[in-house]
């Protein structure tokens, strides 16, 4: 309550400090669609002292405020992409004027497609934080037909894969569980289709992508490494539309328009992989492919209507399977991977006052796997889980250009199911193994933030964020003697606490304006991770699963500073940075070496050992985003360690995913304005840290191999060169039809996936022969991949 | 849990296998020096038996001259006391049961609670261990069992009925040998798991197969196709002549088994962090177990 007053004494202070002004404010949406635009700059230059321009930046619902002393001003809006508008306009009295911007590329052939790329990269006080266009996505070459995402982000310095076949994301040396995915603010537990080569997000239903690495503000918490944040498409409110793709591997369809024109419109979106319908046919009937089953398919729908000029509603919802099996046509085998992600979400704008904006979402976000092995009478069946459920109300206050307060209160209701099993050996035979059972949470969130332009020089958005977490019943926590053996256990009731944390998380970045199109910006955050996903095997799967923290499971913690020098050259056409970062994570798990049989019976965090990790890390980054060819090369050095007693004797060892050097190169060629367009990507980054065997010793007539320190072996580097031509057929008032082709690794390259070794061996005492030899093979998952795709759009 | 992980790349590989591709490469390891690998037992009214090898860099081609010369250690001098203060020194002879057919072997028969302690002297260094033999216990059943659905009616599996101590915690061990001609059939084999703790059934009366143990492809002569179709299956056919041989470990010796036996038997998964071994030899460089084995032997003939 203390806080809550607080809060209030502080916004009136600011609003009487800024009484006197007058307030322009409305929302911002694009012509053509009438869909609301992310990020557009609306700039208020006072005529009579044009050296001093007042501005802003629209929010997620396209909403802007810029409050000012009474007088003439020349307003500008734009965004890349679309046409500027530049006005003049008398401000007396507070006013409200929504803005259409209409996009640049369906005016004329002759319009260069810029928009008004401005300085902001520069004069931002966002510190490590990308706002991706899907055109930008959509530019990219495609694997598969398929432009991605998250493949996208990967080419950013800080960000990295892993490998290929694995589903995980690695920012700045963090673990795969710390990146938050947010798609309509539903967090999306595991972002991946087809083991990492595709993500959950149809770039046909996504509107745009905004991406953290570092500094944080204070409106989002819960994660220590990245937040991905991802805004469905809400459907156009003017016109009816249908696009969509056919490929080879899948085709996907999207459908949108105005139920009502202006007041509520529609999106639908579909895709499905189709590849395993294709090539069943063809399969000879005995051959072990028969009876294969992979695909996955995903759906997004979004509806939203205007109920007047201060209420908004939107909900929206996405739901996506994969499932890769095998049948046997008598039955008697079946092995199955299914996994799925579900979200629904639910949201409330209200303009307050032109001063006041509040924000209210309800989410719902489920993720379920599966995995069944039946053979004959055998069947091992193994289900993981979880259902969040949030509400987020956000008030955004902005007393004068120079503030942008925001305050907000988040609550999530946990419940994890990390597994739960079904085994069957026949009849007469009662083999059971022990189902864990579900874990309930609650997770609370009360922050506060102000980007503040202090002076012209300085900006700073600092914040502070409370975070509430509480692990409670039921729950039956197990205790253990010296060998891990069950001795005793305390059993807790229904939504009695069995523990709880109490964080403060306080974030701050500032940006020095040292000239026009120079800046130094600098980053502080402590972060807190109340969730873990502690990943089984080396690389990140579907099959890791979820737990919360815990009484022995304590909050992840990160603390990072990033500094960085921003320049850009050419009136903006090009720009750069350098980043430099040190991160310094705490209570980092890992499951326990040499895991027995009983571990299946103990609470899971009980199976974890626990310790901590830096990375250090500098990155540059360089790119041309105006004129024919476009495009960025971004070059990355860290160094990432983990640290934990029970591990490789106490020694620190490398990460599995440390980067000693990451290179990415992006170009785009223009050959034929609105024609015919080259693009090209080439990545590069040094080969995962992996243990190997240094030595074998016959036991027990079976091979034992003695291995190397952790991590100690470098796999071979990874590269890949992907080339991808667009050729847009027709462009016509009602019809747009385009053909993609690519190539997905040209030069072939085999990247390592893993290392495997393989011992031949001819034993036969009698016959005096005893010969071992063992040589390494290298598995390589994807060669050269060619692919096309034609798409098309009825307007 | 693990093991879960696993199974899932397996059917990974299977869903990738058209265009996953396999290269052979150099591996270049750091340096390795090798340990001195004991495999000692002591059973239940058998004589105590240690083989004694050195382990060998990961890429060494091996041949019978390298085995002789840097893998077998035949000059040590290996020394057993039990709990009642009976001391032996255990003599390197012939062995069959050893895979290098030679192994230490003493005359003094282990007993039921009994406490055995090893001492290993050898090129200048002493290595020391401890295990002890505990009580026996005796299977409520056993017999071959036809399973439903059994693809072929002959094929049989062996299924044990079991009754589990609740008040005490413990660590099984089951060997398997099937009657043969040839010299790798009459060797004991351990069933899968190595060994397994009651964790999952303490106090419980249960059920489980026993399936036909293969012998590690490793120590195995070179075979045809059919002949390895033949040899390696987990069930029993009429006429074979099958030995099961059970009984309790301690915890050290478990923790061996858990550790390296387990893996060994199973095969890598390249996708795990391996598990460092957990052995109860102390010295230095030195790896292996010293098991004492409260073990009984059960004789099924499957008749033609």
């Amino acid at each position: 309550m203390k806080r809550l007053c607080c809060l209030a004494i502080l916004i009136a202070a600011v609003h009487f400090v800024f009484a006197q002004k007058v307030t322009l404010s409305g929302t911002v949406t694009d012509a053509y669609s009438g869909e609301q635009i992310t990020g557009a700059y609306v700039i208020l230059t006072d005529t009579a002292n044009p050296s001093n321009p007042q501005g802003c930046v629209s929010n997620k619902a396209g909403f802007y405020s810029i409050s000012v002393y009474p007088g003439t001003y020349q307003l500008k809006v734009s965004f890349m992409g679309y046409k500027e508008i530049s006005e003049s306009l008398l401000l007396e009295n507070k006013k409200t004027m929504n803005i259409a911007l209409e996009p640049a590329a369906i005016l004329t052939d002759e319009v260069v497609v810029t928009g008004q790329q401005d300085d902001h990269n520069v004069s931002s006080v966002d510190v490590g934080k990308m706002d991706i266009q899907v055109q930008t996505i959509k530019k990219m070459p495609a694997f598969l037909g398929e432009t991605d995402v998250i493949k996208t982000v990967q080419l950013m310095p800080g960000f990295s894969s892993g490998s290929e076949g694995n589903s995980g994301l690695y920012v700045r040396g963090g673990g795969a569980d710390q990146n938050l995915v947010l798609l309509d603010e539903a967090t999306i537990y595991n972002a991946s289709h087809l083991f990492g080569f595709f993500s959950v997000f149809n770039t046909d239903a996504i509107r745009n992508v905004e991406v953290y690495k570092s500094g944080m503000p204070a409106y989002y918490g819960g994660r220590l490494s990245s937040i991905i944040d991802v805004s469905q498409k809400e459907g156009n409110m003017k016109r009816y539309e249908f696009d969509g793709s056919i490929g080879l591997l899948f085709s996907k369809f999207t459908l949108q328009g105005p139920i009502k024109k202006d007041v509520c419109s529609f999106i639908i979106s579909g895709r499905r992989t189709y590849v395993d319908l294709l090539i069943q046919p063809f399969i000879p009937k005995k051959h072990q492919l028969k009876g294969v089953k992979f695909y996955f398919y995903d759906l997004n729908a979004k509806f939203n209507v205007v109920i007047n000029d201060k209420h908004r509603l939107y909900f929206g919802g996405y739901y996506g399977r994969d499932r890769y099996g095998y049948k046997s046509k008598s039955g008697s085998t079946n092995i199955n991977f299914l996994w799925a992600n579900a979200m629904a979400s639910a949201r409330w704008n209200y303009i307050i006052s032109p001063q006041l904006f509040l924000n209210t979402f309800f989410t719902f976000s489920h993720y379920d796997f599966s995995t069944l092995m039946g053979m004959d009478v055998y069947k091992f069946e193994l289900k993981s889980g979880l259902e969040e459920y949030a509400l987020k109300s956000e008030l955004t206050y902005l007393p004068s250009p120079a503030h942008n307060l925001r305050f907000g209160i988040h609550y999530i209701y946990h419940v994890m199911r990390p597994n739960e099993y079904d085994v069957e050996a026949g009849e007469n035979t009662n083999l059971s193994l022990p189902t864990t059972a579900p874990l309930y949470a609650h997770e609370l969130g009360i922050y506060v933030s102000d980007e503040w332009d202090v002076t012209k020089w300085l900006k700073v958005n600092m914040g502070l964020r409370y975070s509430h977490f509480e692990h409670v019943g039921e729950f039956t926590r197990y205790l253990l003697d010296e060998r891990d053996m069950i001795v005793d256990s305390v059993v807790y009731r229904k939504g009695q606490r069995v523990s709880q944390y109490n964080r403060l998380e306080p974030r701050l970045n500032m940006r020095f304006q040292l000239a026009k199109y120079t800046s130094i910006k600098l980053s502080a955050t402590l972060n807190y991770q109340y969730l873990h996903q502690i990943p089984m095997s080396t690389i990140s799967l579907p099959v890791d699963v979820w737990m919360p923290s815990t009484d022995l499971l304590k909050p992840q913690t990160c603390v990072q500073v990033s500094l960085g020098v921003y320049q850009n050259f050419y009136k903006n056409m090009f720009e750069a940075y350098v980043d430099g970062y040190y991160k310094k994570m705490y209570n980092l798990a890992e499951y326990k070496d040499g895991l027995a049989f009983n571990s299946l019976m103990v609470n899971p965090d009980q199976m974890y050992t626990f310790g901590e990790g830096y990375s250090t890390g500098v990155e540059f980054f360089f790119r041309k985003s105006k004129g024919r060819i476009t495009g960025f090369i971004g070059y990355t050095l860290s160094y990432t360690k983990r640290s934990f007693s029970e591990l490789n004797n106490g020694e620190p060892f490398y990460a599995k995913y440390d980067r000693r050097h990451d290179v990415s190169i992006s170009l785009s060629y223009e050959i034929l304005r609105n024609k015919l367009t080259v693009s090209a990507v080439w990545v590069y980054a040094t080969g995962n840290a992996m243990t190997v065997p240094l030595g074998f010793y016959i036991f027990n007539g079976s091979m034992v191999q003695e291995y190397s320190k952790r991590n100690e072996y470098r796999m071979a580097p990874y590269h890949r060169l992907d080339i991808s031509v667009d050729w847009f057929i027709a462009k016509r008032k009602h019809f747009e039809t385009s053909l993609n082709f690519s190539i997905y690794n040209l030069y072939n390259r085999k990247n390592p996936f893993f290392i495997f070794y393989e011992t031949k061996t001819n034993v036969d005492v009698s016959q005096g022969a005893f010969e071992i030899e063992t040589k390494a093979y290298q598995m390589s998952l994807v060669p050269i991949m060619p692919s096309i795709t034609w798409n098309f759009k009825i307007k | 849990m693990k093991r879960i992980a696993y199974l899932f790349f397996i059917a990974l590989l299977l869903i990738l296998q058209f265009n996953a591709c396999q290269t052979e490469i150099e591996v270049d390891l750091p340096d390795y020096q090798p340990k001195l690998v004991v495999e000692g037992y002591i059973e239940l009214g058998q004589p105590a038996r240690v083989m004694l090898t050195r382990s060998v860099p990961f890429f060494q081609q091996i041949d019978l001259n390298y085995i002789l010369n840097n893998v077998l250690v035949m000059d040590a001098v290996v020394t057993v006391t039990s709990s009642d203060g009976e001391t032996e020194r255990l003599s390197f002879v012939p062995n069959s049961e050893s895979p290098y057919m030679f192994a230490y072997v003493g005359n003094m028969r282990g007993k039921e609670n009994t406490r055995y302690d090893l001492k290993i002297e050898w090129g200048g260094q002493t290595y020391t261990a401890t295990t002890s033999i505990l009580h026996s216990f005796d299977l409520d059943s056993i017999g071959f069992y036809k399973m439903p659905e059994m693809m072929r009616d002959t094929m049989r599996t062996i299924r044990v009925l079991m009754s589990d101590n609740p008040s005490e915690m413990n660590f099984y061990q089951y060997y398997v040998k099937v009657h043969g001609k040839k010299v790798h059939d009459n060797v004991w084999i351990t069933t899968i798991p190595v060994a397994f703790d009651d964790a999952t059934f303490n106090g419980l009366t249960f059920n489980f197969e026993v399936l036909r143990a293969n012998p590690s492809s490793f120590l195995m002569p070179q075979m045809s196709e059919e002949e390895e179709r033949e040899y390696f299956r987990m069930t029993y056919r009429p006429g074979d002549t099958v030995y099961v041989k059970y009984g309790l470990i301690d915890y050290d010796s478990y923790q061996f088994w858990n550790t390296g036996g387990n893996d060994a038997a199973m095969g890598q998964n390249p996708f795990t962090n391996p598990t460092p071994v957990i052995s109860n030899i102390r010295g230095e460089n030195v790896t292996g177990v010293w098991c004492g084995y409260a073990a009984k032997t059960e004789v099924l003939i499957y008749e033609q």
